[in-house]
């Protein structure tokens, strides 16, 4: 009797449970659905751009507007024109309403009066933000689809019309919620119950995210197959396939920046790791500690100074009215010499201002290698009769090899990325500038910004970012296997 | 430890060594302030050849660039603010999602880890970056220097990784006692998070005070009023920006380069007056974490 009814009671309480689940299941993938909703309703859905003139259609709009003939008026210079929305941009519209909308309702009814999960609003979901993506892409992408401005020309579509992010934002959240209806069991549904503040907590990072990275690294994509012109604007501009990429391999100037980017690199990783290990080896072999701690205080300053006063620092010193050439005129009557603007100095300039403020905070890495050392292994090696530089080349070196093999492996990673472009931008002068200065993160801001080359820029950032990202993996990979410290 | 005649001398060498790395770091710095405190009378009559103190220190360059109606006053204002403003959202941010993070039984922990990390490999380059705070109507924003900052992964992983290591029975201790989540970060959790919070929160401050990149794309000179420090030295000192530094003018007492050495201090003051803080965490396992990201 007894073990009957608690049998009986976990049973309901299960079942509970589980109707609890299916209903706070639905009721998430309702509220989903309904921010996707208002982002589409509100938010932006297409916007056409020609010859000056913009409009803006929310989802609302072209619902509307459909109920017009697929018609949107608007005023110009008084008077009253009509632009015609193509009649598939109308069926996706409605679409867009109708099919998440739909789903939505049949979950919240389904779980609430039948307390029953369900599958198919979870297919139907994914599959539509699926269709959405595509068309999405289809739209952007395809010049074959007919479209017709406000002159009444015929035209590509992508070439008046703009299918807005928001419209992406939609989709994506549309595919979450129907990932949400299809993947998350009802028992995880209870955890997620719990974690419920965690979840809104998440949202705020998540949209930045999407903003301020996502989003830029599609419009890089996006802009590496376009030849940008600021007339027709990013989404309007011809595709014009691989060509900024062959433009980019093939070209003398474009070579020469990623060549530079690469010797600039090198330079930097010998500038970083060797003195680093030196100095590490030499506070390593302090025996007061007192005295290696006032030194490392001292030492790590300059790396937390920025490179624009580190360059003020050292024109006091290398300016023709600084400390050294005032020595060079007035102590031994030579003539003044413009450190910072001779060309054949640039590199030693910047290569050896970088040593002066990373060499001490360099050291840190290997300091803490140095430290594992096992004491005892140098009263081992000097028993068994062992010098001084023995024990230095057999004990003390070897325990720096890791991290200094982990060092150049990374930065061999980071080959494009490791030029120091925010330091050649305050070294550089104009006698460089064209020649010298160029690495890639400076080439994207003197010529893709400033003289808007932003289709070569899309495609340079793009062969950085994609090679950066097989070249660190492989590094990582590497650097596991050949010295066991992996990068994350 | 036994130790042999050439060992002790090799000891001797690495102190020397150690001691002329600490003067290079130094004495630049304190010849800058030297610099800065030299009447443009002293100057001439050493032929520029300071050593490293003017004998009769002058605080003109310093009220020069202070003076009334000064770009230098609006600028460190617009540093301190923008150092405060952003390293307050970014290490809040930062650390609710750690901890967020941290949780093991969070469900859908390992899928946003794995967005984290597409944002270390891929971020668009500089134009798309514009082209979005353009689209969003930031530009000439305060804000266009906060917002795209406040997320960072490496700082939302160190920070995952400590709250990983407290004793997970204070966890559990709180949920039986029916504390909230959002209770036990703030009431239990952080207190136990001082070295890390500090440290990231350190480092926040220092990228925002040196940031002036952000400032050169996105503000232009029309609206100078945002312009921080940093890029104010910048423009000051770098010959290729086409704009007319109009504060920095000679005659009066003290000469151009003295101050633009008072500017540099002004610079960099604030980070050596944090930088004590920073030592403490210099022990700390947590500063390698930070280090290493």
């Amino acid at each position: 009797m007894v073990a009957e009814a608690v049998k009986e009671n976990k049973k309901s309480k299960a079942r509970d449970g589980y109707v609890f689940s299916v209903r706070g299941k639905a009721l998430v993938q309702a509220a989903l659905v309904l921010c996707a909703l208002v982002l589409f309703l509100a938010g932006g859905f297409v916007e056409y751009s020609f010859n000056l003139i913009n409009i803006k259609l929310g989802g609302a709009d072209v619902l509307s507007g459909s109920l017009y003939g697929g018609n949107v008026g608007y005023m110009n210079y008084g008077t009253v024109l009509y632009l015609h929305i193509p009649v598939y941009i109308t069926l996706l519209g409605w679409l867009c309403l109708l099919a998440p909308l739909a789903c939505a309702v049949y979950s919240v009814l389904r779980s609430f009066v039948f307390k029953k999960d369900n599958r198919i609003s979870g297919y139907i979901l994914l599959a539509f933000g699926g269709v959405c993506i595509v068309a999405y892409i289809l739209l952007l992408t395809c010049g074959k689809i007919p479209a017709t401005d406000v002159n009444g020309n015929k035209t590509g579509f992508y070439r008046i019309f703009e299918v807005k992010s928001t419209f992406l934002m939609f989709s994506l959240l549309a595919v979450f919620a129907g990932f949400v209806q299809l993947f998350v069991k009802p028992q995880t549904m209870l955890k997620v119950k719990r974690f419920a503040v965690f979840y809104i907590i998440l949202v705020i990072p998540t949209v930045l995210v999407l903003i301020f990275n996502v989003y830029p690294s599609l419009l890089q994509t996006v802009l590496a197959f376009k030849d940008y012109t600021l007339s027709t604007g990013i989404w309007g501009s011809d595709w014009v396939g691989l060509s900024n990429f062959k433009y980019i391999f093939s070209d003398g100037k474009m070579l020469m920046v990623i060549w530079q980017t690469i010797y600039l690199s090198f330079l930097r990783l010998l500038a970083g790791t060797i003195p680093a290990v030196v100095f590490a080896l030499v506070f390593y072999h302090i025996t007061s500690k007192k005295y290696k701690a006032a030194v490392q205080t001292i030492v790590y300053i300059p790396h937390f100074f920025s490179w624009v006063v580190i360059y003020a620092i050292i024109s006091a010193f290398l300016m023709p009215n600084g400390v050294i050439n005032n020595v060079i005129t007035n102590v031994f009557h030579g003539t003044p010499i413009d450190f910072l603007s001779r060309q054949d100095l640039f590199y030693a300039n910047m290569i050896l201002s970088s040593i002066w403020k990373e060499v001490g905070w360099g050291t840190i890495l290997y300091t803490a290698s140095l430290m594992g050392i096992d004491r005892s292994l140098f009263e081992a090696a000097s028993i068994d009769g062992a010098g001084f530089f023995k024990k230095l080349w057999h004990i003390t070196l070897p325990s720096v090899v890791p991290m200094l093999v982990y060092q150049v492996i990374m930065a061999v990673g980071n080959l494009l990325k490791g030029a120091g472009g925010e330091q050649i931008l305050i070294f550089a002068t104009s006698a460089v500038k064209e020649n010298k200065a160029l690495v890639i993160d400076t080439w994207l801001y003197w010529e893709g910004l400033q003289e808007l080359k932003y289709g070569l820029s899309g495609a340079v950032s793009f062969v950085q970012s994609v090679i950066g990202f097989g070249m660190v993996v492989g590094a990582h990979k590497l650097s596991q296997k050949t010295v066991g410290i992996g990068a994350w | 430890m036994v130790r042999g005649k050439g060992e002790k001398i090799f000891e001797a060498v690495c102190i020397v060594l150690a001691a002329l790395l600490a003067l290079l770091c130094l004495y630049p710095l304190l010849y800058t302030l030297g610099v800065s405190l030299c009447s443009e009378a002293e100057w001439t009559s050493r032929n520029g050849l300071l050593v490293l103190f003017p004998t009769r220190p002058t605080f003109t360059a310093y009220r020069k660039i202070f003076g009334v109606g000064s770009y230098v006053l609006k600028a460190l204002g617009m540093s301190f603010l923008r150092t405060a403003v952003g390293t307050v959202t970014s290490v809040a941010v930062n650390a609710l999602v750690g901890y967020v993070l941290s949780r093991r039984d969070f469900p859908g922990k390992n899928k946003y880890i794995y967005l984290l990390l597409f944002t270390i490999f891929f971020s668009g380059g500089l134009i798309p970056n514009y082209l979005v705070i353009k689209e969003l109507h930031l530009l000439n924003n305060f804000w266009a220097m906060i917002l795209p900052n406040i997320v960072s992964a490496w700082n939302i992983l160190v920070f995952k990784q400590f709250f990983t290591g407290l004793p997970k029975e204070i966890e559990e201790a709180a949920i039986v006692d029916g504390t909230g989540e959002i209770k036990l970060f703030l009431k239990i959790v952080l207190p136990l998070s001082t070295p890390v919070v500090a440290s990231i929160g350190l480092f926040t401050m220092v990228t925002h005070w040196n940031n002036w990149f952000d400032v050169m794309i996105y503000i232009d000179q029309a609206h100078s009023s945002l312009w921080t420090l940093q890029y104010y030295i910048m423009i000051n000192f770098n010959n290729l920006s086409q704009i007319d530094s109009s504060v920095i003018i000679g005659g009066s007492g003290v000469s151009q380069l003295t101050q633009r050495m008072a500017l540099t201090i002004v610079g960099f003051l604030p980070i050596l007056c944090i930088y004590p803080f920073f030592q403490r965490f210099f022990k700390d396992g947590v500063f390698l974490g930070a280090v290493k990201g």
